[in-house]
């Protein structure tokens, strides 16, 4: 016998508690027993009824998308209203009858047809939107003739509203209908095929924050599908409300400044890593996209040779030209290659290895320093130090100024461009390293590449006196309720060890390639405000070309660039603007630096 | 090992009661799954038969072992299958997503299963060398605590909270059905719920609340789930006293209940068969927990005892759930009906338990 020890159970202990657990297992079959008759025998009849004609429906309520502000706080996405014209093919009837008198109404297409067939024998009772975003004489057609449209009926969804169209597309981006591949990444979401996603710039980077929860309803309708009374309803949660750094009216100002051209306005804070604007042009109507657009309007936005598509702040690359060489000053100083007074001769051209380089003045800087050769943006000088620094330690430079690497910026599809050194070139083309290669990469030519908002980074590290920040774009994130979820003020920095004494002479000489008589943005010197910059014209193909073609060819015009920053004295705002084939910086690119920071510093425009 | 005398001691009864939901179970997904016109239902009639004859196979294997065995090599056991949960939840991440099943070629094993019934044999073998008239104090139930927490914690990183929490279910029954002493029984309830408390209140960011629900909720869509239960009830309800009649069921059209053949296959019977039909089913399932209690009552060992005990408890907590879900009682958490439901691992598992339980039975006139 088993039990035998002293204080241990015995068998009787034991069926004692199997008693105990008998009654309570007894308990749970008369509760499941309770319930059974609660449904079956009291509320049977109710039961039945519901039943008889499977008349429960369900239907999907979408969320309003979350609203997005500029930094001011100016609506700038909104939502709008919008009718869909949607069949229940169990309650249809006869698809080929309904089609017939729908056709009456709206414009159906044979695809349709079959749709609801198949979805009469495998989804019944799931709705078909087989009419998107309809007029609203349609939708007063629909209601007037529902006792003829059995199944048919109106949803009121709300819709993406771009309010700004074409001033802030490539930040903002678009939406799109998710695509299989997206649905299966978002599974505890209820989206379905033809839902509208984000599908670029910040739409779909904060995909997740402005859709909002979907809500729902379980309604019972009748034979002909209309809706008896709603059995109980989970309303939907609008999505989070984004507030961008943007401020849309300089950006309206940036877009209007480039104009006909192609090409981009990057502006930032140079403190806090703000993007106060990023215009890229031409800009496309984001609108289309959600209304829906024509072949023809999409053959055209793909096959235009400026590329609308493509937002050159991020994904332009260019080579910088002379805007490059802040970076090979900076690293001539720092690493005590050259001093402050030490002066290079420039006679106009430098020989080196077997062939002469040019100076962008023919005649020469002659005996010149380095805030001189900044200031006149003198080529022979740069060679010299070139030279000296050789290619690798300029990449080293380079690098710590951003450049070749991605700025990590919110949206996708940024690029990182190119920083040039031997390794580098080994990797890519097997050979090794040029001397003179570094002539052409110190003033910014050769495999040079940078973005336009890594230009505004670098110069936001002059006007910062020595940190590299990261832009970003999302300023607050508040929820539908109002509660704050994100809410960032400054970005991370990273010092770039550079000694601010270096970098105080630089800017003195980008202080004076504007305000001096001898600068090369002399030009756009305002009287108001003291602004900083350098001009760059990068090259796109050799110079006999350019010459050949005397400038008639505007794809082989040289880029425009401009960098600049003010005050000089306590820096509000960074500006990087290119404009493609703009042939001078001084020209083209320079003044739009100009009003852009008239603009935002001292909000007004002056022409 | 062997004996003539036990083929004299096989339990009929058992065997019969577990033939008899066989059968309604077949008849049941052969129902929900047929349609007019679409030849699709016997597909899963067949495949379910095979689960079964597979696990009367299983059954007999595990029930002409000495259940002595069980008790020799239970810890074994219960590792490899913590094991085995460890390899899916390292695999699953490999694979970039959630994975809860070993694939053997013919079918997907789910440790997390086993793990229910490695758990009652190792508790069981526990609590048969730490038994008290007065019940078990808190020493007595720091190792019972841990052998359920480590299958707990790995099967909540698959995720699968309903499993994880039908772990803590079951070990729960068998430590109240060995009785604890009251302080130890208040102060543990005390120190659970302070600790549950916190857990959601401080470890679990907003995100991950959310998430919770929605592991409780398989229905992807969080108006999908209430919308099963509403469509369930209508079916139970509508089945009214005396049902619908054998495929005669409305509410079981293929795309009502996605899940109609497995979670949700006693709405479709209770449409059918209507409360008198539905009451008789009760009955059936509760001979089968009353017969498997008495085998525990009969068997004169303590590891027989409890082991028959948990066996029960992993039927009866499992069917209690699921039945209580499809009734519209409790929020909707994936849980088979067992033996009932469509699906391998479920029937399997469920089997092996029987099997034991079987082993139990056969052996109740030895001395130990």
């Amino acid at each position: 016998m088993a039990f035998r020890i002293d204080g241990n159970p015995e068998p009787e202990w034991f069926r004692g508690r199997l008693n105990i657990l008998l009654i309570w297992i007894s308990a749970a079959f008369f509760i499941l027993g309770l319930r059974l008759f609660w449904l079956q025998v009291i509320n049977g009849e109710n039961y039945r009824k519901l039943s008889i004609n499977n008349s429960v429906r369900i239907q999907r309520i979408a969320p309003a998308r979350g609203l997005i502000f500029d930094r001011n706080e100016k609506l700038i996405v909104d939502n709008r209203p919008s009718f869909n014209v949607k069949i229940v093919p169990k309650d249809a009837g006869s698809i080929d009858e309904l089609l017939d008198r729908l056709c009456q109404i709206i414009e159906i297409s044979e695809d349709t047809a079959k749709e609801l067939k198949n979805a009469q024998i495998y989804t019944p009772f799931k709705a078909i939107t087989i009419a998107d975003d309809v007029d609203r004489d349609v939708v007063a057609k629909i209601e007037t003739n529902q006792f003829f449209l059995p199944g048919t009926f109106i949803s009121v969804e709300p819709k993406r509203d771009y309010l700004f169209p074409g001033i802030a597309s490539h930040v903002i981006g678009y939406l799109g209908e998710a695509d299989t591949d997206f649905l299966r990444s978002k599974k505890n979401i209820p989206l379905r095929v033809g839902d509208y996603v984000g599908k670029s710039g910040i739409e779909k980077k904060f995909e997740d924050y402005l859709r909002g929860e979907y809500g729902g309803a379980q309604v019972e309708v009748n034979a002909r599908g209309k809706i008896m009374q709603v059995i109980s309803e989970i309303p939907p949660t609008p999505g989070d409300n984004i507030t961008l750094t943007i401020d849309l009216e300089l950006q309206k100002y940036a877009v209007e400044l480039l104009g006909e051209e192609a090409g981009a306005v990057v502006a930032m804070d140079p403190n806090s890593g703000e993007v106060l604007c990023m215009a890229s042009t031409p800009v496309f109507n984001e609108n289309l996209f959600v209304t829906g657009m024509t072949d023809l309007q999409w053959k055209e936005l793909i096959e235009n040779p400026l590329r609308p598509l493509e937002n050159k702040a991020i994904q332009g690359k260019y080579p910088p030209g002379s805007v490059f060489k802040m970076i090979p000053a900076a690293a001539g100083l720092e690493e005590e290659l050259i001093t402050a007074d030490e002066k290079y001769f420039c006679s106009g051209r430098y020989f080196y290895g077997d062939r002469f380089f040019r100076c962008w003045n023919k005649y020469g800087h002659g005996n010149i320093n380095i805030k001189e050769a900044l200031i006149e943006s003198c080529d022979v000088y740069f060679y010299k130090l070139g030279i000296k620094l050789g290619v690798d330690k300029l990449a080293e430079y380079a690098r710590l100024f951003g450049l070749g690497s991605k700025t990590g910026i919110e949206i996708d599809n940024e690029e990182a461009g190119i920083v040039p050194d031997s390794k580098w070139k080994m990797q890519k083309f097997g050979k090794s390293w040029q001397g003179g290669e570094t002539l052409s990469v110190v003033i910014g030519q050769g495999y040079n590449l940078v973005t336009p908002l890594q230009m505004a980074v670098m110069t936001s590290a002059f006007a910062n006196k020595g940190s590299l920040v990261k832009p970003f774009l999302v300023k607050k994130i508040v929820s539908s309720k109002g509660k704050t979820i994100r809410d960032v003020r400054e970005s991370k920095k990273k010092d770039i060890g550079i000694n601010k004494d270096y970098l105080k002479i630089i800017n003195e000489g980008l202080d004076m390639v504007v305000n001096s008589h001898s600068g090369t943005g002399f030009s756009i010197k305002s009287d108001k405000i003291r602004i900083a910059g350098k001009t760059g014209t990068a090259q796109v193909v050799s110079s006999e070309k350019y010459k050949m073609s005397k400038g008639k060819r505007k794809k082989w015009l040289p880029h425009a660039w401009f960098i600049a920053f003010a005050p000089v004295e306590d820096p509000k705002i960074a500006v990087a603007v290119l404009v493609e084939h703009g042939e001078h910086g001084s020209g083209t690119a320079a003044p739009i630096a100009k009003k852009i920071i008239e603009k935002y510093c001292l909000g007004e425009i002056n022409d | 090992m062997i004996d003539k005398k036990l083929f004299a001691n096989f339990d009929w009864v058992l065997f019969i009661l577990i033939i008899a939901l066989f059968f309604i179970s077949l008849a049941e997904i052969y129902s929900a799954t047929h349609k007019e016109g679409i030849i699709y239902g016997s597909d899963f009639v067949v495949k379910q038969g095979i689960w079964f004859l597979g696990g009367i196979i299983i059954f007999f294997i595990l029930g002409v072992i000495d259940y002595h065995f069980y008790e020799r090599w239970c810890l074994f056991f219960y590792w490899a299958v913590n094991l085995s949960l460890v390899y899916v939840i390292f695999e699953g991440r490999l694979a970039g997503g959630s994975q809860r099943w070993i694939s053997l070629g013919f079918m997907n094993l789910q440790p997390s299963e086993l793990a229910k019934i490695a758990l009652v044999l190792v508790l069981a073998r526990h609590f048969s060398k730490n038994l008290f008239i007065k019940g078990v104090g808190l020493r007595q139930l720091i190792m019972p605590i841990f052998y359920t927490m480590v299958p707990f914690i790995l099967i909540l990183k698959q995720p699968d909270l309903g499993t994880a929490g039908t772990l803590v279910l079951i070990a729960g029954l068998i430590i109240l059905f060995v009785k604890v002493g009251k302080k130890t029984l208040w102060s543990l309830i005390g120190a659970g719920s302070i600790l549950t408390i916190v857990f959601i209140m401080f470890f679990l960011k907003e995100y991950q609340r959310k998430r919770i629900i929605s592991f409780l909720n398989p229905g992807q869509d969080p108006l999908g789930a209430g919308y099963h239960i509403i469509q369930s009830k209508i079916a139970i309800g509508s089945g009214m006293f005396y049902g619908k009649g054998y495929c005669e069921g409305t509410q079981n059209a293929l795309s009502f209940l996605p899940e109609q053949h497995t979670d949700f296959i006693f709405s479709v019977f209770a449409e059918e068969w209507g409360f008198l039909g539905s009451i008789l089913f009760l009955c059936l399932y509760f001979c089968i927990l009353v017969w498997g209690l008495k085998i525990a009552g009969s068997c004169r060992s303590r590891f027989g005892i409890i082991t028959g005990v948990g066996l029960v408890s992993i039927v009866f907590w499992q069917l209690f759930i699921n039945l209580g879900m499809v009734m519209g009682i409790f929020p909707v958490v994936g849980m088979p009906l067992p033996l009932v439901s469509y699906g391998g691992t479920s029937v399997i598992t469920i089997m092996s338990g029987m099997g034991i339980l079987m082993s139990i039975s056969m052996r109740r006139f030895m001395a130990r």
